[in-house]
């Protein structure tokens, strides 16, 4: 639980240097609800999928292997509904020196910047459909 | 463009390690282990004359992780950024952290371009090269390869006898490294330099019953690899001028 905690907190962080990066203007909100009233597009973020693997490398020692996916659903701004993305992200971490928790972290960092890599890719192909 | 291949770079590097080695049955022995250890080297490829200057932009050191399904240690790409970068000029050195940051998502593990051919590619988006020259980036050291265990005498009694006789043993272990280095040049979008480093080299690892953990002692090849490669390459950077 505290890994995911852990990748929750760094994913927001991620998404707004993402965002923040390629768009002019973004606001984040919780629900639809809070949804300016002009916009140019609406893009919906959602973890799909979050799974951590081990695997022993050695007697002693261990690989992690994080997979992630997130499922971006894009609007235009007449609130019209033009794509949906899925995306998926994989990290894995192995150190003789590191301890299995730190790990875990590690896998879900590199897993979350590939997730990222791809997310920015496509956002900087999707970009002029919001301009 | 000349052909490179220094003979002078096989060297042995020989050291004598001393293992003291204790026993511990009904009486304390303690005995003087003379370790030789040895590491050879060969360095062969091709580079371009050594580079007028390199005010002109700033040097990374990378490494193929991921994408050639072999990742190259990084240990070893530490100890090549890091002896590298005192060699070389201040403010010349952009590490890979930063640079691979800066240039988020094109070099990340799994989009980084594999050879130069991709690098070409990469280079024709605008916002890359925009990228590239706000962070002045001009050379890209790429790091292929690793080092591992080619053999290991696995000598039971030089093992078990020691523990239980309380008298010191000793294994062996050899150790082979294959590197590969290019040198991309990022404003004339070719290789400027290619570097093959080969090394062998043998750990000897006494058993001591006294510890319960035997120490590997003798020639460590990644090590001596990283030493070599580097030596090379701040030569073609500096022409041999340290700064």
């Amino acid at each position: 639980l505290v890994d995911l905690i852990d990748l929750l907190k760094a994913q927001d962080t991620g998404f707004e240097k993402i965002f923040t990066q390629i768009f002019e203007n973004t606001k984040e909100v919780d629900s639809l609800d809070a949804i300016p009233l002009a916009y140019d597009g609406l893009i919906s973020i959602k973890l799909s999928d979050y799974e951590v693997f081990e695997q022993r490398k050695t007697t002693n020692t261990y690989v992690y292997f994080t997979e992630l996916s997130y499922d971006l659903d894009i609007y235009d701004k007449n609130n019209k509904f033009t794509q949906s993305i899925n995306v998926t992200g994989e990290g894995e971490a192995y150190d003789e020196n590191l301890v299995p928790t730190r790990l875990i972290k590690e896998a879900n960092i590199n897993a979350l910047r590939d997730a990222f890599s791809s997310i920015t890719l496509e956002l900087l192909e999707h970009a002029e459909l919001f301009n | 463009m000349f052909n490179y291949r220094n003979k002078d770079t096989r060297k042995k590097h020989c050291g004598k390690k001393i293992a003291r080695g204790l026993t511990q049955l009904a009486l304390l022995i303690s005995s003087l282990f003379y370790l030789s250890a040895c590491v050879s080297m060969k360095i062969e490829g091709t580079m371009d004359a050594k580079q007028d200057s390199i005010e002109e932009g700033k040097v990374t050191v990378l490494s193929h992780s991921y994408i050639s399904g072999n990742e190259t240690e990084k240990k070893f790409t530490r100890c090549v950024a890091n002896r590298l970068s005192a060699k070389l000029p201040e403010d010349t050195f952009l590490d890979s952290k930063t640079f691979v940051n800066e240039m988020f998502p094109w070099f990340e593990p799994k989009r980084s371009p594999a050879d130069i051919t991709d690098l070409r590619e990469l280079l024709k988006k605008p916002l890359v090269k925009e990228k590239l020259s706000s962070i002045d980036a001009r050379y890209l050291i790429m790091l292929a390869g690793s080092t591992k265990d080619v053999e290991e005498k696995k000598c039971e009694a030089c093992v078990i006898a020691p523990l239980l006789l309380g008298m010191p043993g000793m294994a062996t272990f050899k150790k082979q490294s294959n590197y590969l280095v290019e040198i991309w040049d990022l404003k004339k979008q070719e290789i400027v330099a290619d570097l093959n480093a080969k090394g062998k080299g043998k750990t000897y690892m006494p058993i001591i019953p006294v510890f319960v953990v035997p120490i590997p002692l003798g020639g460590n090849v990644q090590s001596a690899s990283c030493k070599q490669l580097t030596q090379q390459l701040s030569v073609f950077f500096t022409g041999g001028e340290e700064s």
